[in-house]
């Protein structure tokens, strides 16, 4: 069942056009990787389609029903999205922070029950933060602040996923390592994961589709290997790829002749 | 969960250092007066127990009809903008945030003081108040709009913008108490404010915003931490992000105007207290509203006793003191917090 239908979607700010008659639907349980170079239109497509930006022209069906016809309250039950934050100003816990995930399930005047709580200890363990929970967030480095993030979008148990740029700033040993948990999660609870990535390496390995978008047009869609081929990289970064076979996954990789 | 011990033990410590401070400040001032016969005023008044009278009937209006409602009035007015400072701290992400500091109060006490000179009172009754909320929530917008919340500096950009407004709307209130012909006197009145001369009426005034104030602002505790990870973060958590802020400035204002429009302006008790508490009890909201909110209480209380009583025979304007108090602490925060970028 397709969880995501866009239909001849077009955005514009201030009369330019981000978005050009974008079409596609998504699959429940799917991964998808959104790529593309800078100014190409992958981050406004994300705040489409988790509802933060309206559109002005074309349709988003969530789940058959338009995604404006979601109150914000119910649509942050079924989608999460994890961007690079700021780190908060005030010194919350790591433990205060992810039990913040559960705000949309929470009715007003109430407050956590024995299950939220239950439910966030588990994900703290999942996720090897349970000997972290009481300390402040600022004291955390960058991988262990993108774990938390994960902890807490966890916590929120959404159907989908969105993720904008999620290994930035961050060595390879914790890119692959927030990559893994972002994997393990989706495959247990069959989430659909929609992330923009730069990295399309990262991308091949992690996705199972991916959407290569150029100058608000979708250039490509379709499986990893169908959308990294050579002519369409080299079209729309400008540059000539080299694509070579990962030796260990097989999965299409890039290299770049410099 | 121990959050609510936290809460209880936080809020029964405070309540007792609040009921000890009332009692010590019923005993100072000129005319000595002893604990048992406070006392004895007391539970004759509010539980109309026809005690035998051994004290004169000045001993009784001393302590029943100037300190008492004088240090009731400073405890709501304190609570009432630590309250505002809480809110206005929290929803603009600043730690900088008071309702002095913004420029609020000033418009406050502008919109208060023209309503009062021009007696629109006469016309109906609760004109002060709305005059001062319009002047409080025109500079407050004046504000913001100056400081362009986008912009990067903006805990620095909205304290020059504060400065500007607060300058612009002194001058103004200036002028205008001078064009009335009015003294000095009222001049420094509404620029540092003061509990002299205040009645039961004026307790009766403030009540109802102050509870509902509060009543709203504590309600939405989740929010207000949810906002606290980042405005992005909270739309992704489903805030509906620009309709709470609003509606949690126009409460914050309402607070501070209200308040200004009896006492005048009273500066950086918003600033103050909230942070001590935050570093004392944490940064959640749930805590961090009610405990703020009797140490407001307590803190202006203490700030009216000393203005009230450190001169013999005379008074001194209360802000005089929350400023000699509030101003270095501001300045600690201003080196150490924008350095920090967190607190």
């Amino acid at each position: 069942m397709s969880i995501f239908e866009v239909k001849q979607l077009s955005y514009q700010i201030d009369t330019k056009d981000i978005l050009n008659n974008l079409s596609f639907s998504i699959q429940e349980g799917e991964s998808i990787g959104i790529i593309g170079p800078n100014g190409s239109g992958k981050t406004t497509l994300l705040h489409l389609m988790s509802g933060i930006y309206l559109p002005k022209n074309g349709q988003i069906l969530f789940k058959d029903r338009p995604i404006t016809a979601y109150s914000k309250k119910e649509l942050a039950r079924y989608i999460a999205f994890m961007e690079q934050e700021a780190i908060p100003l005030l010194s919350f816990t790591v433990e205060e922070v992810v039990a913040m995930g559960r705000y949309p399930w929470l009715r007003p005047f109430t407050s956590l029950k024995s299950r939220d709580y239950s439910l966030i200890d588990q994900i703290l363990a999942e996720l090897d933060l349970d000997k972290k929970r009481t300390e402040p967030i600022h004291s955390l480095s960058g991988g262990e602040r993108q774990l938390v993030a994960i902890a807490r979008a966890m916590v929120q148990e959404p159907q989908v996923l969105f993720l904008d740029e999620p290994t930035t700033y961050l060595d390879i040993g914790h890119q692959v390592m927030v990559m893994n948990h972002i994997r393990n999660w989706q495959q247990k609870n069959n989430l659909t994961v929609i992330m923009v990535l730069h990295d399309l390496n990262l991308a091949a390995q992690y996705t199972d589709k991916l959407i290569l978008m150029n100058q608000g047009k979708l250039q490509a869609w379709g499986n990893v290997a169908e959308v990294l081929e050579e002519q369409k990289l080299a079209h729309v970064y400008q540059t000539k790829p080299v694509i070579i076979k990962h030796p260990v996954t097989g999965v299409s990789q890039i290299l770049l002749h410099g | 969960m121990n959050k609510n011990k936290k809460l209880f033990l936080w809020m029964g410590g405070l309540f007792l250092f609040l009921l000890i401070s009332i009692v010590i400040s019923l005993r100072i001032g000129s005319v000595g007066v002893t604990i048992h016969t406070i006392y004895r005023i007391l539970v004759s008044h509010l539980f109309s127990i026809p005690l035998e009278v051994d004290w004169s009937t000045g001993q009784e209006a001393i302590i029943w009809n100037l300190r008492l409602p004088r240090i009731l009035l400073a405890m709501v007015v304190g609570g009432m903008l630590s309250l505002a400072g809480v809110a206005f701290q929290g929803i603009l992400q600043n730690p900088l945030a008071d309702p002095y500091i913004l420029g609020v109060s000033s418009g406050a006490a502008l919109g208060a003081a023209i309503s009062i000179l021009l007696q629109t009172q006469r016309l109906f009754i609760l004109s002060t108040s709305i005059s001062a909320f319009i002047g409080a929530m025109a500079s407050l917008g004046f504000v913001l709009w100056l400081a362009n919340l986008q912009s990067r500096q903006k805990n620095e950009a909205l304290i020059l913008a504060g400065v500007v407004v607060q300058s612009l709307i002194g001058a103004l209130l200036t002028f205008a108490i001078a064009l009335s012909g009015e003294q000095m006197q009222t001049i420094i009145f509404w620029m540092m404010g003061s509990l002299a001369n205040k009645e039961w009426l004026d307790i009766g005034i403030l009540l109802p915003y102050f509870i509902f104030g509060f009543a709203f602002l504590w309600t939405q505790h989740k929010e207000f931490n949810v906002m606290a990870l980042g405005e992005r973060a909270a739309i992704h958590l489903g805030v509906d992000v620009n309709k709470k802020k609003w509606m949690i400035l126009l409460v914050a204002s309402l607070l501070t105007a209200t308040a200004v429009s009896i006492v005048g302006i009273i500066g950086f008790v918003g600033l103050v207290i909230p942070h001590m508490l935050r570093i004392l009890t944490g940064p959640d909201h749930r805590i961090l509203i009610p405990v703020s909110t009797i140490a407001g209480a307590i803190f202006l209380l203490w700030a009216d006793t000393i203005a009230r009583s450190i001169l013999p025979g005379r008074e001194i304007p209360i802000g005089v003191v929350t400023a000699l108090i509030g101003a270095p602490f501001f300045a600690y925060l201003l080196r150490q917090g924008l350095r920090r970028k967190s607190l």
